[in-house]
C-alpha cells in the first residue's frame, strides 16, 4: 500500500537550524498492515509521517501509496487517500463548529465542496449512529460545539473523522501523548477496535513502548533519521520493554563510540 | 419622522457591509481594510453604468463582480506571497483609490437625473411616502438575502469556508486548497460590502471617490453591536444579529444628531459605544452566571436609549409648536456644509453675521451642522432638519447641495460656495430650475485668466498647472483651463496631479522643468494651503503665477483674479431673506457671484522685471505696491477689543450703525475683522500684530491697553491709521498732549467723567449728602487729571469733597472706610483703574455703613453701585464709526480732533436703592435706565388739574410744588 524509497529531507538546509531529519528511509508497508514507530528524539518518526501526508516536499526519494506516485503532491492532493490524527487533541477538530458539522465535513474528505446543501436531517442521523460507536455518550449533543468538549473527547471524534470515509492510510502522530491515562486507554482501545474491525493500513508513531509492542502487526525503530530495526509479529510476541530499552542502550553506548575513540581501544587493547 | 425612517433604510443597506465584514472578520478570522476601497468601487461601478442607462439591477449585479475582483486581489496577494492579511487589504485598498477615480473619471458621478434602484421602485409605489415604500421593500430584499446566506453557510462550501477560518490545519487535512477557499471568503465579502457602495449611491444621489473613508470602522461597529445583542450559535441568528447592528449603528448616529451632537464627535461616539459593547461583552464572560442575562440588559439599555429619545423628541415637538404659536413670527434654518473647510466657514460666518444684521437674530434659530467629510452623515443631518421641520436649508458647498437636491423637495433649499450647480441637476438654467431650489453660485472663468495672461505676456506660451483630482470643482476648472489653451494652438498646457500637500512641490518643480512659463492655478483645497511650495519652485525662474484665489496675492502671485467667499455667503443671506419674506424660490433665478477681485502685486511685477500696462493697474481692485503697500479699493478694517462683554458690544455696535449709514456694509463694500484680546494683553498685541501684517487700513481699538497696544506698534512708522473708542483717558494713554495736538495716526473719541452731570444726578437722588469721598491712586495719570477737574465742579458747586489716596489695591478697603470716617456721606468712583479692580472693597466698606457708591462706570452698578453716570458707549462707538468713515474717505487722522462723547447715561440700581430705602426720585427715573428685579412703583401722575378757585373756596391750600406739577390750573 504504502512504498517508500530512499527518502531524504533537511529542513532550514545552509542555516544555523539545518536539521538532517530523514537520511534515506526506504519503507514497504502491505495493505492492512498496522506499523508502530518508535525512536529517540529527533529520530525522524513525525517528520517520516509528515512526509506520507505531504506536508512537505522530500528532497530525494519518493513515495507511493496504492500504486500512485504522490511524492509531488501537496497534502490537500491525497487527502482523499490519506487520514490523520494528530498529537494535538484541538488541532483535529473545528471548535466553534458542532460535533455534526464536524463530522458533516469529514465526511467530505477528498470530495469537491459545492454550494449545495447535505447537510439535512438524514445526515445527522447517520451522523448520531457513527457517534455512538464511540461510546462516550455524545449522541445527544451533536448540536454542541467542538470548543465545550474535552481533549479526550475530541480526540476521540478526530478519530472517528478519520476512519469514517475509510481511507487508504491511517497517520496516527502520538495521537494519545497529551492525554491522561485513563482517556489515553480509551482512545487506545477505540483505535484498536477500529483498524482492526476495518483492516486499515496504519502507520501509528509512539512514545510508549508498551503500546509499540502490543498494538499494531510491525514496529519499526528509528533513530537519526533512519530506520535501524525492523521487527515483525513474531518478533515483537517474543520481545518486552525492557529489550528495547536495551536496544536503545546499546545504541547510545555506540553512538558515544566516536571513530577516535574506536582507534584508540583498537590500539590499546588489540 | 423622516430622521428614524432615512436611518432604518440606511441602515438596512449598510447591512450589506456587514454581512462582508462579518465574513472576513468573524468567519475567516482576517482583518480586511479592503472594504474602504471596495465600498467605493461598488458605487463607481454601479454609478458609471447607471449613467449609461443600464437597468439598476444589473448594475448592482456588475458592483457585486467588480467587489468580488477587489477582494480576490487581497485573498491572493495574502495566500500566495504570505503578506499580512492588514497588509495585503492596505495595499489594495491605496491601489482602488487610483482605480476608483479611473473607473469614475472624475472624482463625482451625479445620479440625479438617471435610472437608479430608487426611481425604478418609486416607479411602482402604491402610492405610499417614499421612505416608507423603500423601507418596505428593502426590509423584503435584505430578509431574502439573510436567508439564502444563511443557507449558503449551510452548503458544503459554506461549511468549508467556516471550517477553513476556524481550522485551517483541520480542513487542509481534509483536502481543501484552503488558500482558494480563503480567496474565495474575502471575494466573497467585497461583493457584498460593493453592493452596499452601489445602494448608498443610489440612495445619496451620487458616487464620490471619498465616500468609502470609515467603511470598515462602520462595518465592525455594526458586528460588534449586533453580536452583543443577539447572542447566538446558530450561523443563521448571527448574520440577521449583523444586520441589525448595522440599524442600530445608523439609529445610534441619528439619535446622536438629533440630540445635538456635533458631527465631528461622532468617530469619537462610535468608538465609545464599540467599547462600552465590547466591556459588557467581556464581563458577561468573566462573570459566568451573567452570560444569559446581559444581552437582556443591553436590550433594555437600548430601548431605554430609543425610548428616552423619541419621547423626549416628541415632548420637546410639542413644547416647540405652542411656543411658535406663542411667538410673533419665528423661523428655523438649518445651514450644513460638507466639512469644516475654511474656505466654507468663511461663507457660513458671512452668511450668519448678515442675517443678524438684517435683523434675523432673536426670532430665529440656526441649526448648524458639519457633515466632517462624511456623506452618509450629510444625509441623516438633512433627514435632521426635516424632522425638526425647518423653515428653510442653507447648504454650503458642492457635496452637501447635491445631497440636499436629491433628497428634498418640499423645503426650500438655498445653496451658497458653490462653483457649478447645473452639472449636479439643480437646474439647466438660473432661470429653470428645481421648484424649491435657489442659491449663489460662481466658478472663476478660468478662460478669463488665459486671457489675461496671454494680453500681459502674449509671448509666454506655455501654461502649467495643477489640482487634485478629488476635488469635483478642481476637476471642471482644469477641464475649462484644458478646453481654453486647446481652442488657442499656439498654447500648450502642462498639467500635474496632486493628491496631498506633499505632491505640491514636486509638481511644481516638474512643471519648471518641462518649461512652463505662467502657472495658471485653479481654485483647489490642496493649492490653497500649499502655495508657499508653488511659490518656491517658480520664483527662482521669474515664472508668474496667476491664481484664483485672492489671498495668495500677497503670499506672491502676481495676479489674481478670484471671488471672496464671504460675499457668497452674504448674497445667500439676501436670498433667504426674499424667500421668508414670502418669495417662491421658484421665482428666484440662481445668482452668480457679484463681487470679483482682479489683483495685482507690483511688487513681484518689480522684482522680475515685468512691465504691467496701466489699463490693468487701473481695471484692478487690489494692488501691492513695489514697497510692499497694498492699496485696495475696499478699505480694511481691524478691530479688536480688550474681551467680550455688553458694554464692548454697545460699542462695537455704534461703529458697525455709523459705517452702515455711511454706506459701508461690512462684507460688501468694506472688510472688517473683528477679534478679542479675551482680556490677554499678549493676545491683544499679537492680533494687533496680525493686523499691520496684514495691512489693514484703520485699527480700531476698544479699551485703553488696545490703544496703548496699536500706538507702541505703530510707534516708528505712524501708519496705519488708529481710530479709537472706549477709552477714558487717551492722553494718559499716549495719544497725545490734547485734542488738536495728538499723534499724527490716531484720533478717536473718548469717555470722560461728567463731573456737573454726576453732581446734579447726586442732588436729585441725595439732596442731603454733601460730603462726598474719593479713592484713588496718585500715580494713575488719568485719576490724576480727572480729580483735578472734578475738584474745581465740587468746589464751585459746594460740595464737601474728601479724598484718600492709595497706591495698591489692597489699600482700597481702608482708604474707603478712612474716607467714611473722616465724614463722607457718598463715594464717588471717578474712573480710577486700581479703585476698579478692587470695587467689592469700596462695596463692602460702604454698606456696611449704609452709604451709597455713585460711579462712572455702568459695569459697578450691577455690582453694588447704586447709580452709575456715565459715557452713552453705544453712541461712543458710533462716534468713532463716524470717524473711521471720514479717514476712508480721505481724511488724515491728524486733523480729527480727540474729543469726549457728549453723550451721557444714568443708570440705576432699584434692588440696592429699595434694600436701603432710598427712593429714586421721579425726575431721575424719567432720565435714568433701570435696572433690577424688584418692580419700581413709578408714582408720576399722567395728568393733574387742580381747580384753585374751588380749593380757595373750601380753604384749602394747595404747596407750590404740587402747582408746579399740575398740567393744568384753574384759576
Amino acid at each position: 500500500m504504502i512504498s517508500i524509497k530512499n527518502l531524504h529531507k533537511t529542513f532550514n538546509p545552509g542555516t544555523i537550524n539545518e536539521v538532517y531529519a530523514l537520511r534515506g528511509v526506504d519503507l514497504e508497508v502491505q495493505s492492512g498492515e498496522w506499523i508502530t514507530v518508535i525512536g529517540t528524539n529527533g529520530s525522524g518518526k513525525s517528520t517520516l509521517l509528515n512526509a506520507i501526508a505531504g506536508s512537505f516536499q522530500p528532497d530525494q526519494g519518493s513515495i507511493q501509496i496504492d500504486d500512485e506516485d504522490l511524492t509531488a503532491f501537496p497534502s490537500h492532493r491525497r487527502a482523499h487517500l490519506v487520514a490523520r490524527v494528530f498529537q494535538n487533541p484541538f488541532q483535529g477538530t473545528a471548535p466553534n463548529m458542532t460535533i455534526a458539522e464536524n463530522l458533516h465535513l469529514a465526511s467530505l474528505r477528498g470530495k469537491q465542496r459545492l454550494p449545495l446543501v447535505h447537510f439535512g436531517k438524514a445526515r445527522i442521523e447517520e451522523y448520531a449512529q457513527l457517534i455512538k460507536t464511540l461510546e462516550m455518550q455524545l449522541e445527544n449533543r451533536l448540536d454542541n460545539v467542538i470548543g465545550m468538549l474535552s481533549g479526550g473527547q475530541r480526540q476521540a471524534i478526530t478519530l472517528l473523522m478519520a476512519v469514517m470515509t475509510k481511507p487508504k492510510v491511517i497517520l496516527l502522530d502520538e495521537h494519545t501523548a497529551a492525554l491522561d491515562p485513563k482517556t489515553a486507554a480509551q482512545i487506545i482501545r477505540l483505535t484498536r477496535r477500529f483498524i482492526e474491525e476495518n483492516h486499515f493500513t496504519a502507520v501509528m508513531v509512539t512514545h510508549s513502548m508498551q503500546q509499540a509492542l502490543e498494538l499494531g502487526t510491525r514496529t519499526i525503530m528509528m533513530n537519526k533519521g533512519q530506520i535501524i530495526d525492523d521487527l515483525d509479529t513474531q518478533v515483537k510476541k517474543r520481545l518486552t520493554v525492557n529489550d528495547l530499552l536495551d536496544k536503545f542502550a546499546e545504541l547510545r553506548k555506540a553512538e558515544q563510540l566516536t571513530d577516535e575513540m574506536l582507534d584508540r581501544l583498537r590500539r590499546e587493547y588489540m | 419622522m423622516e430622521l428614524w425612517l432615512g436611518a432604518f433604510n440606511l441602515g438596512l443597506m449598510y447591512g450589506f457591509l456587514a454581512l462582508g465584514v462579518f465574513i472576513t472578520s468573524r468567519i475567516l478570522d482576517f482583518a480586511d481594510i479592503t472594504v474602504d476601497g471596495t465600498f467605493t468601487t461598488g458605487a463607481a461601478v454601479g454609478a458609471v453604468f447607471l449613467v449609461q442607462g443600464m437597468h439598476p439591477v444589473l448594475a448592482i449585479l456588475l458592483a457585486f463582480l467588480a467587489g468580488m475582483v477587489c477582494g480576490s486581489i487581497t485573498g491572493f496577494i495574502h495566500t500566495k506571497f504570505k503578506i499580512d492579511s492588514l497588509l495585503a487589504g492596505i495595499l489594495v485598498m491605496t491601489a482602488l483609490y487610483s482605480v476608483n477615480l479611473h473607473i469614475m473619471g472624475r472624482s463625482n458621478i451625479p445620479l440625479m437625473n438617471s435610472r437608479s434602484i430608487i426611481s425604478l421602485l418609486e416607479g411602482i409605489n402604491p402610492g405610499l411616502h417614499s421612505e416608507i415604500w423603500l423601507m418596505i421593500v428593502m426590509s423584503v430584499i435584505m430578509a431574502i438575502i439573510w436567508i439564502i446566506t444563511a443557507l449558503f453557510f449551510r452548503t458544503d462550501l459554506g461549511l468549508t469556508l467556516r471550517s477553513t477560518g476556524d481550522n485551517a490545519i483541520m480542513t487542509e487535512a481534509g483536502g481543501v486548497n484552503v488558500n482558494a477557499v480563503k480567496v474565495f471568503g474575502v471575494a466573497l465579502a467585497n461583493g457584498f460590502v460593493a453592493i452596499a457602495g452601489c445602494f448608498i449611491a443610489q440612495y445619496q444621489g451620487f458616487a464620490d471617490v471619498g465616500m468609502g473613508i470609515g467603511t470598515l470602522v462602520i462595518g465592525l461597529a455594526s458586528v460588534i453591536m449586533g453580536e452583543t445583542v443577539i447572542k447566538s450559535r446558530s450561523i443563521g441568528v448571527k448574520l440577521l444579529a449583523v444586520i441589525l447592528g448595522a440599524v442600530i449603528y445608523r439609529y445610534m448616529i441619528a439619535l446622536a444628531l438629533f440630540a445635538g451632537m456635533n458631527p465631528i464627535d461622532l468617530k469619537l461616539i462610535t468608538a465609545l459605544f464599540v467599547l462600552i459593547t465590547l466591556i459588557l461583552s467581556h464581563w458577561s464572560k468573566i462573570r459566568k452566571t451573567r452570560i444569559k442575562r446581559h444581552p437582556v440588559l443591553y436590550w433594555i439599555l437600548l430601548a431605554a436609549v430609543i425610548i428616552g429619545g423619541s419621547s423626549y423628541y416628541l415632548v420637546h415637538q410639542n413644547i416647540r409648536k405652542s411656543q411658535k404659536n406663542n411667538q410673533v413670527k419665528s423661523f428655523k434654518i438649518g445651514v450644513v456644509q460638507i466639512s469644516q473647510n475654511g474656505i466654507l466657514n468663511i461663507t457660513r460666518d458671512a452668511f450668519l453675521k448678515e442675517m443678524k444684521r438684517l435683523g434675523y437674530d432673536e426670532n430665529t434659530e440656526f441649526i448648524i451642522q458639519s457633515a466632517d467629510s462624511d456623506i452618509s452623515t450629510l444625509n441623516t443631518i438633512l433627514d435632521s432638519f426635516q424632522s425638526a421641520d425647518c423653515d428653510l436649508i442653507l447648504t454650503i458647498s458642492t457635496p452637501a447641495t447635491q445631497a440636499a437636491v436629491n433628497k428634498i423637495s418640499d423645503t426650500p433649499l438655498v445653496f451658497a460656495t458653490v462653483a457649478n450647480p447645473f452639472v449636479f441637476g439643480a437646474g439647466k438654467s438660473e432661470t429653470e430650475h428645481r421648484a424649491n431650489v435657489t442659491g449663489t453660485y460662481g466658478w472663476v472663468p478660468m478662460d478669463q485668466l488665459v486671457d489675461l495672461s496671454q494680453e500681459i505676456f502674449p509671448q509666454k506660451k506655455i501654461v502649467g498647472t495643477m489640482g487634485n483630482p478629488g476635488e469635483a470643482n478642481t476637476n471642471f476648472y482644469l477641464e475649462i483651463l484644458r478646453n481654453t489653451v486647446h481652442h488657442n494652438p499656439e498654447l500648450s498646457l502642462k498639467e500635474r496631479t496632486i493628491s496631498a500637500p506633499t505632491d505640491v512641490y514636486e509638481a511644481s518643480v516638474s512643471l519648471v522643468n518641462q518649461g512652463a512659463e505662467v502657472f495658471i492655478l485653479p481654485v483647489d483645497n490642496i493649492i490653497y494651503s500649499s502655495f508657499d511650495s508653488i511659490l518656491k519652485a517658480a520664483a527662482p525662474h521669474q515664472i508668474p503665477i496667476f491664481s484664483s484665489d485672492v489671498d495668495r496675492l500677497k503670499d506672491g502671485a502676481l495676479v489674481s483674479y478670484g471671488y471672496d467667499y464671504a460675499s457668497s455667503g452674504i448674497q445667500a443671506a439676501h436670498l433667504v431673506q426674499r424667500i421668508l419674506n414670502g418669495e417662491d424660490p421658484a421665482g428666484i433665478p440662481f445668482e452668480r457671484y457679484k463681487k470679483m477681485v482682479f489683483g495685482l502685486n507690483l511688487k513681484v511685477a518689480h522684482d522680475y522685471g515685468i512691465e504691467i500696462p496701466d489699463r490693468f493697474i487701473d481695471r484692478a481692485d487690489k494692488i501691492i505696491e513695489p514697497n510692499g503697500s497694498v492699496t485696495s479699493k475696499t478699505p480694511t478694517i481691524g478691530l479688536v477689543e480688550f474681551s467680550e462683554h455688553p458694554t464692548s458690544t454697545s460699542v462695537k455696535r455704534g461703529v458697525y450703525d455709523a459705517l452702515a449709514d455711511q454706506g459701508f456694509v461690512n462684507g460688501i463694500n468694506i472688510d472688517i475683522t473683528e477679534r478679542s484680546g479675551n482680556a490677554d494683553f499678549q493676545m491683544i498685541n499679537a492680533i494687533t500684530q496680525d493686523f499691520i501684517a496684514r495691512d489693514v487700513d484703520i485699527i480700531v481699538p476698544l479699551s485703553t491697553p488696545c490703544l496703548q497696544s496699536a500706538l507702541q506698534m505703530t510707534a516708528k512708522t505712524f501708519s496705519p491709521d488708529i481710530v479709537f473708542s472706549f477709552v477714558s483717558d487717551p492722553f494718559a494713554a499716549g495719544a497725545g498732549q490734547d485734542a488738536t495736538h495728538h499723534i499724527s495716526n490716531v484720533t478717536g473719541f473718548s469717555c470722560v467723567l461728567f463731573c456737573d452731570e454726576v453732581l446734579d444726578a447726586i442732588q436729585e437722588f441725595f439732596p442731603q449728602r454733601k460730603n462726598i469721598g474719593v479713592v484713588w491712586n496718585s500715580s494713575e495719570a488719568n485719576s490724576q487729571s480727572i480729580l483735578k477737574e472734578f475738584r474745581a465742579v465740587c468746589k464751585e458747586r459746594n460740595f464737601n469733597l474728601l479724598e484718600v489716596t492709595i497706591s495698591t489695591p489692597n489699600e482700597v478697603l481702608e482708604a474707603t472706610r478712612s474716607v467714611i470716617h473722616k465724614g463722607a456721606d457718598l463715594i464717588m468712583c471717578t474712573g480710577d483703574n486700581t479703585v476698579s479692580t478692587s470695587f467689592d472693597s469700596v462695596i463692602k466698606a460702604a454698606s456696611a455703613r449704609k452709604i451709597p457708591v455713585v460711579s462712572d462706570n455702568v459695569q459697578h452698578v450691577a455690582a453694588g453701585a447704586v447709580m452709575s453716570v456715565g459715557t452713552d458707549f453705544y453712541i461712543n462707538g458710533y462716534d468713532a464709526g463716524r470717524y473711521v468713515a471720514r479717514v476712508i474717505k480721505g481724511e488724515k487722522p491728524a486733523d480729527l480732533p480727540i474729543i469726549p462723547t457728549k453723550q451721557m447715561e444714568i443708570t440705576v440700581n432699584s434692588d440696592i436703592a429699595a434694600k436701603y430705602g432710598w427712593e429714586i426720585p421721579s425726575s431721575l427715573l424719567d432720565r435714568a435706565k433701570i435696572v433690577g428685579k424688584r418692580p419700581i412703583r413709578k408714582f408720576a401722575p399722567e395728568a393733574m388739574a387742580i381747580n384753585l378757585r374751588l380749593a380757595k373756596e373750601y380753604g384749602v391750600t394747595i404747596s407750590d410744588k404740587i402747582l408746579a406739577t399740575a398740567q393744568e390750573v384753574i384759576k
